[in-house]
């Protein structure tokens, strides 16, 4: 947990130095907008898990554009059992209404997945062993749609639900895939001074 | 104020996560690459403990405790439910060589090490149901090793195998010609006619060797054929029932349950696999107590299957420490099919042999 809590700090850090925009779309020309995004993430008949991420958009003024979100950090802690901790940059291509706010996106990301257990962990001989987790390969695709508050409302937030698939491999020889739904809030950093 | 309830729920959502009951406890054994979920669940003062080896091959331990039927044993008992190779909550990449029944049944022990190690039980049980029967018995026969056999056989008070399956391929010989069977007699009344006609291409394109979901397909047509379970509306009431408790009360993962199930239903080849030839490491090598109960309806583990394979099992031993009990109106499921019966039988087999 505490490798966690200095991530986090890590990455509003990140932020605070970085973040910034610019007013170019009035000029008709490219806005960059960063922002931190905050989910709840919950893989179908499972548990839930918490993602936080910085999201950097580059957005022309008719509301297409692309967006990286790293860096980006899924914690699932499931009690008695284990803490899975997934780090994984996205690149997304983005639409916003910009008369309306109606924001959509279609993401893709490829990182790292490590699990630790919490439980005691025991070697074949049944003796208690001292374990350090292992680290696979985590892949995701999802669709986000969402309400963009900034463009009528001038709050400086957009809310979104997403719907996707993440697999984690190697598993027991193949890929464990998981479907999974998001509520998420990006908020804009430099609204955040 | 859109913005504090969409905050709210992010905050509430992840604090309804997963919980266990207090008096039970997730433990993990490691075996090469793969950690197998081990969970402890029942009576924690009790001195006699029950490891339950699931079926499947690539079921999951983790959802039987919640069946109200085999619950009641957490009344008595301290009941272990474990995730076999690539079952279940069963995580981590083994190399293909590990599926074999030696590797698992050294899972098995593994098992039974953890056990005594944390908790010295004064007792212990192994259950195994189905394949988990099979696997059990293969534990204790040890491929033919009589010294490890003895070993392993001490490290046991005694041994209960529901639904037993001692022969893997007359359980497939045998389930496939009731499917067929079955599925002629339908075309012949004419009742679903295109399902079963599908069916029997189904098995001829397979010739009775099942991969993957192919297992999983065929269960289905042997419960189609009512040879799964009798009491088939209690049986969907439990699905109903685990959905939710495998979601919020357990360790219980739906995805690598799934997922898991293709890898060793692929990699386990156990087609072949047999304890009761003359000629090949057999059951006559299990000598601590054993009770086999089997459904007169079940179609996986046929009962005239059954009364042979007791029949070598108790040869030259003291046949009241081999008991087969055979359940009326019960099928693959006797924990639901005879759910007072079962219970009562095995208290009876436990009080006798601890």
């Amino acid at each position: 947990m505490k490798k966690i809590f200095i991530l986090i700090i890590f990455i509003l850090s990140i932020n605070t130095i970085y973040s910034q925009e610019d007013n170019s779309q009035k000029n008709n020309v490219l806005t960059k907008r960063v922002g931190i995004v905050l989910n709840y993430w919950h893989e179908l008949a499972t548990k839930p898990g918490i993602l936080l991420g910085v999201d950097w958009e580059f957005m022309n003024s008719k509301g297409h554009g692309f967006a990286v979100t790293f860096p980006q950090v899924l914690v699932f802690y499931f009690p008695y059992n284990y803490v899975a901790l997934s780090v994984f940059p996205t690149i997304s291509y983005r639409f916003i209404d910009l008369e309306h706010g109606f924001y959509t996106s279609l993401a893709m990301g490829v990182g790292v997945n490590t699990q630790w257990k919490t439980v005691p962990v025991y070697n074949m001989e049944g003796y208690q062993i001292k374990d350090s987790g292992f680290t696979r390969m985590i892949a995701t695709a999802q669709w986000d749609l969402g309400y963009d508050f900034e463009i009528k409302y001038k709050a400086p937030l957009r809310l979104y639900f997403s719907m996707g698939w993440n697999g984690v491999a190697p598993n027991n020889l193949g890929i464990n895939n998981h479907l999974m739904l998001q509520l998420g809030v990006n908020l804009k950093l430099s609204d955040l001074k | 104020m859109l913005f504090k309830i969409f905050l709210m729920i992010l905050t509430i959502l992840p604090l309804y996560t997963c919980t266990i009951a207090p008096e039970d406890e997730v433990l993990y054994m490691k075996s090469g690459s793969s950690y197998h979920p081990i969970y402890v669940r029942g009576n924690k003062d009790a001195d006699t403990y029950i490891i339950w080896v699931h079926g499947g091959p690539g079921s999951s331990g983790l959802y039987y405790g919640d069946i109200d039927e085999v619950a009641v044993l957490h009344e008595t008992y301290r009941v272990i439910y474990w995730d076999q190779l690539s079952s279940g909550g069963t995580v981590g990449n083994p190399d293909t060589s590990e599926f074999t029944l030696n590797e698992f049944s050294r899972h098995v022990d593994g098992v039974i090490n953890i056990i005594k190690n944390r908790y010295e039980p004064k007792n212990i049980f192994l259950l195994g149901h189905s394949w988990g029967g099979f696997l059990s018995a293969h534990y204790l026969v040890a491929d033919g090793d009589t010294s490890l056999s003895a070993q392993r056989q001490n490290k046991i008070d005694g041994f209960i195998n529901l639904n037993a399956v001692f022969d893997v391929q007359q359980t497939i010989t045998n389930g496939v010609a009731f499917v067929t069977d079955y599925a002629n007699q339908e075309i012949f009344s004419g009742n679903n006619v295109k399902k079963w006609k599908k069916t029997i291409a189904w098995y001829n394109e397979r010739n009775g060797v099942f991969r993957g979901q192919d297992v999983t397909t065929h269960y289905e047509y042997v419960d189609d054929a009512g040879g799964m379970v009798i009491q088939k509306d209690r049986r969907d009431e439990v699905v109903a029932e685990l959905t939710l408790k495998m979601v919020f009360e357990s360790p219980f993962e739906f995805y690598s349950y799934y997922d898991n199930q293709k890898g060793i239903r692929t990699y386990l080849q156990i087609e072949n696999a047999s304890l009761i030839r003359d000629n090949e490491p057999n059951i006559k090598a299990i000598t601590v107590p054993t009770l086999i109960m089997a459904g007169k309806q079940d179609k996986i583990a046929f009962l005239e299957n059954t009364r042979e394979w007791h029949n070598i099992l108790k040869e030259g031993k003291n046949a009241s420490d081999f008991p087969l009990i055979e359940y009326d109106n019960s099928a693959h499921a006797i924990f639901l099919d005879s759910k007072d019966k079962y219970i009562e039988d095995i208290h009876n087999f436990i009080n006798k042999h601890k």
